[in-house]
């Protein structure tokens, strides 16, 4: 047992773990950290052009709650996440369980499988944007075959969601996927021998046995493609430019139109902040979820 | 002894203290000043892009030769987020010399100071020169931050071979928005009998782009008397009186008169507008930039008209004046300003005032129309066709004095967008979106 | 069970549809001709992707692409393995921020985009390869991390514990023992740092102005032009792009899904 003596001790009784990780900390805190903390600090002033500020409390964010677009652009993104996340579990998991069946020769298909991930978004974003075209897109004429009209499909409110969405879901869905799959595999098949002899389906084999045991993989799948989902404005910015009018205006796009195109250095800093509000607010949700699976596993 | 040593060492001296003159001096001399000049021509870009790149290069070479001191090195930037960059990089305390500028950003740039005022260069000027320059409405909008390189102006462009399969003369245009209605809705046809129009009347844009209220809100909210934004006020205007008949003529256009397709509020400007005017899916298209003269050249549907000839003619496609009472359309051009930060400003402006002159200018493919007034007394601007659009760059209006253009610009188009696609109503839907830009810039 | 089979494939073959589709919609695109409306085109051409390798710039973006993309690997790998190692085997005062790693990658990097800037600038690598190799390694950190850190715990202590026993420095048994072990998780995090390098966009044209350093994102998007948009050429040059990261993945995939999934494994 060793007395904790004063600072300079620890630092030294320590010091290979801190000497590890100094370089790391010092990178994040000059380039991350600080940043952040200035970010959060100018979401309290109002940054003229000229580069003068003053303070001015919680105007900027007392103007932002009471616009009617900033509120779209909230609700929107949490449509935007919510329609990933809710096309994801159901779909994922239905494929997930697929290929951890018979089919060996996943092995190739794998790699190919993470394509959608691995392609530059602009590119997917532009692909897309060109398969739901008026003129030539398959998906128009998909669609047209299947109710008879021909959409302009993003100068429709709800398709233009619909097509980000599906965007977003086709880029991650795989990845979800494996990363089920992944967890999935863990789960030793005597316990699905158990359940069969028990006389259980199929529905309530995944219900009692698959679906708990692999909560966890799925609380942190969620978390990671919730992040990348809220971020985007990238993709979305490619796909709609935040139209028709503002209904794909997901809260990235907006912060990506005022912080980056229009130089509204407060106004960016404060939508930045209900960023990183909304994505702590999902990851708290998630927690909960992994929380409570851990505690009904076995 | 002494004497001989003394002596020594002075003639020493003397020789160490020449050298190092001569050295000191011709390394001054033949240390090179070096410039940077920011634009967006992207070689990856396609063959209109190569172009001005080759003129960029051809305009810097004969520039070091004339000036040995001086070295020019390009700076890129995506030809919309130039001026932002500007201003981000100010901020960021990172110099620019000679950067391209935009005049509808000259409002923020003059808030945030990244640009130097040229007043006292210009006025170095000899008084012809200065007038050949600053008789443009262009040059009222750059100056004193920027001076303008070319002039780009949009007209409504025709089909001719239209006009005449359908018995109309081509030689005859609408001149006020009741006729130019009556023309679109006598060339919007059905030429293959499937129940969908296969030319459309009178083809604009309303997408996501500045395009938008500069060439498709803008000129008609001029025709009804009104504007986009009150410079005493400094509030947003475009709800007004008149603001509501432009929307409901453009509203109408789309779904009264259904001469202008739907899908004019998706994809960019250059495809709704140049690409299809030129796959023939338009008899009309308003908005048409100085831009793209060179295209139609390329298509076959004008004749010695890009590089001008003082015989050209338009053939199969011809333009004609904003069909508005001011027939007044957008006019903007591009602007050549030097970088606050730079720390040679009186070599980058050597650099902008060897290109603005005559010779150089004569070739720039991007110039649209010159600038210089003495460029166009030349036979090769005498052509009817580029009278008209001298004509329009005369009556070119430009957009409003205020640092948040861009969010008004987007603020407008947005509203289009919800009017013409979810069929809201007109008035309270312009209200809404004018107090909604006014709450936050209202005053500034 | 024949039923169940067919149910497989066929959920298999949907899936590869739903997955494979826009793909073979780029590289349909990309080989045929200028303004091609027709489902099949009416002739393949080669002539975009000649026209991408006759324009020299794009074989320059993409080895300025490969010089950063392998920069910030190399930068950001060793420093995650020693970091991730701290926190997995050690136990000090402080350990338990380590969750405040899981904050970080919440960040919207836009929103900080102008101090960055200034700082890159104020240590005088703005516009250099410097900049942007840094950037995308202290973006990566805290995930590239918190990998390694859940592999580490994954695998076994004893072998480490046994060779410490044997004499072997703390170093020692991190560098000839512990590292073979963690060879897995470590290709995880070189191929997660690649493909967002790769791909990475918001920093690359923040941080540089000139062309010379100009890497593949930026030069994708020369291709929504002022003069229309290219699709063919867009998509013949998003399908090169595309290539390095796919073979990277295609040789290594089953290191990187054991690397980045065993991790939850316990």
């Amino acid at each position: 047992m060793r007395s904790r003596k004063g600072g300079l001790y620890i630092l030294w009784e320590y010091k290979l773990p801190y000497l590890f990780l100094l370089p790391s900390v010092i990178l994040l805190i000059f380039f991350l950290a600080a940043p952040l903390i200035s970010g959060i600090y100018m979401s309290f002033q109002k940054i003229s052009l000229a580069g003068i500020s003053e303070f001015v409390g919680f105007q900027n964010y007392r103007l932002l709650v009471g616009e009617e677009r900033f509120r779209n652009n909230l609700l929107l993104s949490v449509f935007y996440v919510a329609g990933n996340v809710g096309l994801s579990v159901p779909l994922a998991y239905a494929a997930a369980l697929l290929i951890t069946g018979k089919l060996r020769g996943t092995q190739f298909f794998r790699a190919i499988f993470l394509t959608p991930f691995i392609v530059t978004p602009v590119v997917s974003a532009i692909l897309f944007r060109s398969m739901v075209d008026p003129s030539f897109g398959p998906i128009t004429t998909l669609l047209e075959m299947i109710t008879g009209k021909r959409y302009i499909i993003l100068a429709d409110s709800t398709l233009a969601m619909l097509t980000i969405i599906g965007h977003s879901f086709w880029r991650s869905f795989s990845f979800v996927m494996l990363f089920l799959a992944a967890g999935i595999a863990t789960i030793p098949t005597e316990i699905y021998e158990a359940a069969k002899v028990d006389g259980a389906g199929a529905w309530a084999r995944f219900r009692s046995v698959t679906f708990p045991l692999t909560k966890m993989h799925l609380a942190i799948v969620l978390l990671i493609i919730t992040m990348w989902t809220v971020q985007d404005a990238e993709t979305v910015y490619a796909l709609t430019g935040g139209g028709p009018g503002y209904s794909t205006e997901v809260t990235a796009v907006r912060l990506f139109k005022d912080a980056f195109i229009n130089f509204n250095l407060s106004y960016g800093a404060t939508i930045g902040v209900f960023l990183l509000m909304l994505s702590a607010v999902f990851m708290v949700l998630y927690f909960n979820l992994m929380m409570r699976g851990g505690e009904h596993s076995q | 002894m002494r004497r001989i040593k003394f002596e020594k060492w002075v003639i020493t001296l003397v020789v160490i203290v020449l050298v190092m003159g001569v050295a000191l001096t011709s390394s001054l001399a033949q240390n090179p000043v070096t410039i940077k000049f920011a634009h967006f021509y992207d070689p990856m870009a396609g063959p209109g892009h190569i172009m001005n790149i080759e003129w960029l290069e051809k305009t810097v070479a004969a520039f070091e030769k004339e000036n040995p001191g001086i070295k020019v090195e390009f700076e890129w930037a995506k030809w919309d987020e130039i001026d932002i960059r500007s201003i981000r990089d100010y901020a960021a305390g990172i110099p620019h010399d000679v950067m391209m500028s935009s005049p509808q950003l000259m409002p923020k740039h003059a808030i945030a100071g990244d640009y130097l005022d040229l007043t006292s260069y210009v006025a170095k000027w000899p008084k012809p020169r200065a007038e050949d320059i600053n008789w443009t409405p262009v040059w009222g909008k750059l100056f004193p931050l920027g001076i303008p390189l070319g002039i780009h102006t949009r007209t409504t462009v025709y089909r001719r071979d239209f006009f005449e399969r359908y018995g109309l003369d081509p030689d005859r245009v609408p001149e006020d928005l009741e006729s130019l209605i009556e023309y679109a809705q006598f060339l919007t046809r059905d030429t293959d009998g499937d129940g969908r129009t296969d030319i459309w009347g009178l083809g604009m844009y309303f997408g996501a782009s500045r395009a938008t209220i500069e060439l498709y809100f803008a000129p008609y909210i001029w025709n009804f008397d009104g504007k986009l934004w009150d410079p005493e006020t400094k509030k947003a205007d475009f709800a007004s009186e008149a603001g509501v008949k432009a929307t409901r003529f453009v509203y109408d256009l789309v779904n009264t008169y259904k001469v202008t397709p739907e899908w004019a509020t998706v994809g960019t400007y250059d495809e709704v507008g140049l690409i299809n005017f030129l796959n023939g899916t338009y008899a009309m298209f308003t908005g048409f930039g100085s831009y793209w003269i060179g295209p139609l050249e390329d298509k076959g549907w004008v004749t010695g008209i890009f590089p001008p000839k003082p015989y050209g003619k338009a053939t199969v496609a011809d333009v004609f004046v904003a069909a508005t009472k001011p027939q007044a359309q957008f006019t903007n051009a591009w602007g050549l300003s030097i970088n606050k930060l730079s720390e040679h400003p009186d070599e980058s402006f050597k650099f902008i005032d060897f290109i603005v002159t005559p010779e150089r200018l004569v070739d720039y493919p991007d110039a649209g129309l010159p600038t210089l007034l003495s460029l166009w007394d030349t036979p090769e601007l005498q052509t009817d066709f580029y009278q008209k659009w001298l004509r329009a760059a005369m009556y070119g209006k430009s957009m409003p004095y205020t640092a948040y253009y861009g969010e008004l610009a987007d603020t407008v188009a947005a509203c289009l967008q919800e009017i013409l696609i979810k069929k809201v109503p007109i008035e309270a839907t312009l209200k809404k979106f004018e107090d909604e830009y006014n709450a936050k810039y209202a005053g500034e | 069970m024949k039923a169940k089979d067919t149910i497989s494939w066929i959920g298999f073959l949907l899936i590869s549809i739903f997955v494979l589709f826009p793909l073979f919609w780029g590289i349909r695109t990309s080989l045929s001709p200028r303004y091609e409306t027709s489902f099949i085109p009416s002739r393949l051409t080669l002539e975009h992707y000649q026209s991408l390798f006759t324009r020299p710039a794009f074989l320059f973006y993409f080895r300025n692409s490969l010089i950063v993309t392998l920069g910030a690997v190399a930068f950001t790998l060793p420093l995650a393995l020693l970091g991730g190692y701290a926190l997995a085997r050690f136990n000090f005062p402080g350990k338990r921020f380590g969750i405040l790693l899981l904050i970080f990658p919440l960040l919207p990097a836009i929103a900080i985009l102008v101090p960055l800037v200034s700082y890159m600038y104020k240590l005088g690598v703005y516009n250099s390869f410097i900049a942007l190799i840094l950037t995308n390694s202290v973006f990566n950190m805290p995930f590239a991390l918190w990998m390694l850190r859940n592999f580490i715990l994954n695998t076994p202590v004893e072998i480490e514990e046994a060779a410490l026993l044997d004499g072997c420095s703390r170093m020692g048994a991190l560098c000839r023992i512990a590292l073979p072990l963690m060879l897995p998780g470590m290709i995880a995090v070189i191929l997660f740092v690649f493909i967002t390098t790769w791909n990475n966009y918001l920093y690359a044209s923040a941080l540089t102005s000139s062309l010379s350093v100009r890497v593949l994102p930026q030069g994708l998007l020369s291709f929504i032009g002022t003069w229309g948009m290219y699709w063919e050429g867009l998509s013949a040059a998003g399908m090169l792009t595309l290539i390095p990261p796919l073979v990277l993945f295609l040789v290594f995939q089953k290191w990187f899904i054991a690397g980045l999934f065993s991790q939850w494994s316990r």
